[in-house]
């Protein structure tokens, strides 16, 4: 399976913004476990990859089709961010700080609540509301930066002068 | 910033740890994404940090009393460290909502003691800090693995047949 990263760049022209998606890329793929991605240049290897999109290998960020897939990658990122906190919210209700920290079993928890947290995912959740950029649930990129914040989207979506906002978006295996 | 960590290797001798330890180190500033850069005690001074660390020696037996002692200190700021954060993330799941915490941004009713409390602008940093993720505030490393619990401690220093458990410190910058 692979998940479809989009990398937003600020750049003159398209071939710009491929080339400087690509070192991001590298950056990007080098923090996963496949170390690997690809572009939407290469058909044959998309084809080998199972992967179904067909998109360009550059869009404009203010086209139809890359604000749908900023919005998308935006949208995924939200909804992890809001889980991940929800059960570090049980947790830190339920859990003493010790219990926390040595991933104790969980017991005498109300059983309702028992099977929304595990001890050894907490700190993944910690890790995920921290916004600590190797981990492949980020799929909106900055350069090599993953977004974090509506602010950092807006950002990066408002380039200065003579330059403009571009999307390259990459399978990674996951 | 500068912190003084201590990396625990399983060795023959101390040359071997040293060697060890320095893999591990440099596997944790590796595209600069936990650390940045470090010194070990091998030199005539440490590079950059504003505190005498110069006293120490490049490899200590980690059984004997200074090693001991070392490795203590190490886990008692990495669990003042874990506690400060968690408390930081306490009150920031009780007072802010999930958009808050992402955009680090005060609500705009947060009774003013509380607003004192809570430091929105590093907010994030403490989640990330009670994370499995190498960095602050953890002091103690089993090579370049976060220790993070009595249980990883106690495991980083079981001793094996025929090697020897060394502690190594280092001066690393984040």
């Amino acid at each position: 399976m692979c998940l479809l990263v989009r990398v937003i760049v600020n750049t003159k022209d398209e071939e710009e913004a491929l080339r400087k998606g690509k070192e991001a890329l590298d950056k990007i793929a080098e923090s996963t476990a496949s170390g690997i991605y690809i572009t939407f240049e290469s058909k044959e290897l998309l084809d080998e990859w199972k992967v179904d999109q067909n998109l360009p290998p550059v869009l404009l960020a203010s086209s139809f089709k890359g604000m749908q897939l900023i919005a998308e990658g935006w949208q995924f990122m939200v909804d992890i961010f809001t889980d991940a906190l929800e059960r570090i919210k049980i947790a830190v209700q339920y859990l003493s700080p010790e219990e926390i920290m040595e991933e104790a079993p969980l017991t005498n928890l109300p059983e309702e609540i028992e099977p929304k947290i595990s001890p050894s995912g907490i700190r993944e959740d910690f890790r995920e509301v921290g916004g600590a950029g190797e981990n492949i649930f980020k799929l909106l990129y900055f350069n090599a930066y993953p977004v974090l914040s509506r602010k950092d989207l807006e950002r990066t979506l408002n380039p200065g002068e003579g330059l403009k906002a571009y999307v390259i978006p990459a399978a990674i295996p996951c | 910033m500068y912190m003084l960590i201590r990396i625990i290797v399983h060795a023959k001798d101390g040359k071997q740890a040293f060697t060890k330890a320095e893999n591990a180190l440099n596997e944790l500033v590796k595209g600069e994404k936990f650390f940045n850069y470090y010194s070990t005690f091998d030199s005539e001074r440490t590079r950059g940090s504003y505190v005498d660390w110069s006293h120490l020696p490049p490899v200590m037996l980690a059984s004997g009393p200074e090693g001991k002692h070392f490795i203590e200190m190490g886990w008692k700021h990495t669990v003042e460290g874990f506690m400060e954060a968690f408390e930081h993330v306490k009150l920031a799941v009780q007072y802010l909502s999930p958009e808050e915490i992402m955009e680090r941004i005060y609500p705009k009713d947060l009774p003013a003691d509380i607003k004192k409390k809570i430091n929105v602008l590093c907010i994030r940093v403490y989640f990330e800090e009670l994370s499995d993720r190498p960095g602050h505030p953890k002091f103690l490393y089993h090579e370049h693995e976060p220790i993070m619990s009595k249980e990883d401690l106690e495991f980083a220093l079981e001793p094996e047949e025929g090697l020897n458990v060394y502690v190594i410190p280092a001066d690393i910058h984040y």
